[in-house]
């Protein structure tokens, strides 16, 4: 049996469970505290800790307590992250950033989940591919690159390789997890219901297992956005990680910081989507 | 299967009927213990449900009724012994004996329509034919305005509801009821066995009914099979007429007979817990 750490594995978004707010709920409220309410308060409770960040981070590089070299405060920041977009200087790199990581996941994507359905399936595929997988999984994406870039070389392919290697083992672990937990009860009323082993698989086992393997999707995109601007500092010469490294050699410190911002900003866009587009696909995950 | 073999030995008083719509022929079943010993779950079941009857398994929890049902259903195989329908012996699961959970089994994934269209999707019925038929089981059993909604929409007896219309979708020749009410609450439950009477007559479906209620049985059955334990068997067979239903000391009379038999097969297991 796979070990699959899909249901365990830590999600990368807080407080995005959609049950939270329910259980929540029933804890009784804070003395005093008035739960602020319409959208001002939405914007308040949301925006206040970000905003205090920033403010602190401002505060800092001001008054020069770390050297204004080293430190740029954020207002310079985000200017020059604006000035990014409105020259067009970082299209090109969140371009080649979004096509390597685009590619990649849609390839781990599509390897993963038919891969993954077989393998949950059938028990002896199971069996088989169980100890490869294991060991294949265990190799960190990085540890890959080196390998990747002697057959593939510098640029798209290599970089798409170490994306497709990262996204594609929460993904195929997932789907695993889900194929092998579909209910049984569920299974049972399928095959008194007249379903064969065809109409198992596809009506019964693939819906079953979108839920767990959408975790692996949202895991895998996550582990894929993290290995890329990795491997981008390392092996490429564009995208956003390449961008962030590359200002620090050339001493453009407001520049490094604008693009860690963007990349953040491209990270929690990317996030956000995932969490929307779950909804929409599987609006039952949770409620089975 | 050892058919051959077991309806040899079958005693001639428990012969079955041969326009029986469903025979069940000498089933025992067996299962292997943890320590490696095995387990007699059903002993030499034999009996029969004629065409369009109502029979409910009423017995003790541990009584083997839900493996019976599930033989009959062909989730399970029988260690001995064979299951006939309309002469024909069954080997495995299929909509014209289809079964009706305790949990429904609903899918999540598709709405309430799709899950009554699921059977016929898998028969092949188009897909504008489908869906009128669905409307229309979903009407039966008083869900309609509901085709669209999510399952998680719908409360506990409504999903029983709309299982029920999936089976009716089957168009099954025998339809399975595992404890179909036993998840709802007094009030649902009663309400659903009015329904399930009402469609009964309706459709004058053939029903095997696995129940640990003895009022419930009574209510909707033809006919009670009284079930034992250790190992389960048949004990006591009663009949049910409406006639009966509508007089209230006979009702009183009936339940207390079934619940003398029910009596004796759960006192010397409680006794033989208490030691233990």
């Amino acid at each position: 049996m796979l070990q699959t750490g899909g249901r365990q594995a830590t999600e990368l978004s807080v407080g995005q469970n959609p049950d939270d707010s329910r259980s929540r709920a029933w804890w009784p409220p804070l003395p005093g505290w008035k739960k602020p309410s319409g959208l001002a308060g939405t914007v308040l409770i949301t925006g206040l800790p970000i905003f205090s960040i920033f403010l602190l981070w401002e505060v800092v590089a001001q008054l020069g307590w770390v050297g204004v070299t080293l430190l740029a405060p954020p207002s310079k920041a985000l200017t020059v992250a604006v000035t990014y977009f409105t020259s067009g200087e970082i299209f090109p790199h969140l371009g080649s950033s979004l096509e390597r990581g685009g590619i990649g996941l849609a390839l781990a994507i599509a390897v993963g989940i038919p891969l993954g359905l077989i393998i949950g399936f059938v028990k002896s595929f199971s069996r088989a591919l169980s100890p490869v997988i294991e060991f294949l999984r265990q190799l960190p994406p990085l540890a890959m690159l080196p390998v990747f870039l002697l057959f593939l070389g510098l640029g798209l392919r290599s970089q798409v390789a170490i994306v497709l290697w990262a996204a594609l083992w929460p993904i195929l672990l997932n789907t695993i997890s889900g194929a092998q937990n579909v209910d049984v009860r569920l299974v049972k009323a399928a095959r008194t219901l007249g379903a064969g082993r065809r109409h198992l698989f596809f009506k019964v086992a693939l819906p079953s297992a979108l839920p767990t393997t959408m975790t692996g999707i949202r895991l895998g995109a996550s582990y894929a956005f993290l290995v890329l601007v990795a491997a981008e500092m390392i092996g490429a010469d564009s995208g956003i990680g390449y961008l962030i490294l590359n200002n620090q050699y050339i001493f453009k410190i407001p520049e490094m910081y604008a693009a860690i911002l963007i990349l953040a900003g491209f990270g929690v866009l990317l996030n956000y989507s995932l969490l929307w587009l779950e909804k929409l696909l599987i609006p039952w995950k949770g409620r089975g | 299967m050892t058919s051959v073999v077991a309806s040899a030995d079958r005693p001639a008083a428990n012969a079955v009927p041969k326009r029986a719509k469903i025979a069940i022929e000498g089933v025992t079943k067996e299962f292997a213990t943890e320590t490696g010993d095995s387990f007699l779950a059903l002993t030499e079941i034999n009996c029969a449900v004629a065409d369009r009857e109502f029979v409910s398994l009423v017995g003790p929890s541990g009584c083997g009724k839900t493996t019976l049902l599930e033989i009959v259903a062909g989730l399970q195989t029988p260690t001995r012994g064979r299951v006939l329908m309309d002469g024909e012996e069954i080997e495995g699961p299929g909509p014209d004996h289809v079964v009706i959970f305790q949990q429904y089994a609903l899918f999540p994934w598709r709405t309430v329509a799709a899950n009554v269209e699921f059977p016929m999707e898998i028969a092949g019925v188009g897909r504008a034919e489908r869906r009128e038929r669905a409307l229309e089981y979903l009407k039966m059993v008083g869900l309609d305005g509901f085709a669209d909604r999510r399952i998680w929409q719908l409360s506990g007896g409504m999903q029983q509801r709309a299982a029920l219309a999936r089976g009716i979708a089957c168009q099954p020749k025998v339809m399975l009821m595992d404890e179909p009410f036993s998840g709802a609450d007094a009030i649902t439950r009663e309400i659903l066995q009015d329904l399930l009477a009402r469609l009964r007559k309706e459709t004058r479906q053939t029903i095997i009914f696995v129940t640990h209620s003895v009022d419930e049985a009574i209510r909707l059955s033809d006919r009670i099979m009284v079930m034992g334990t250790r190992p389960g068997r048949i004990v006591s067979t009663f009949d049910v007429t409406d006639d009966l239903r509508d007089h209230g000391d006979r009702v009183t009379e009936l339940r207390e007979a079934i619940w003398s038999v029910l009596r004796n097969e759960i006192v010397p297991i409680a006794d033989e817990e208490e030691r233990t």
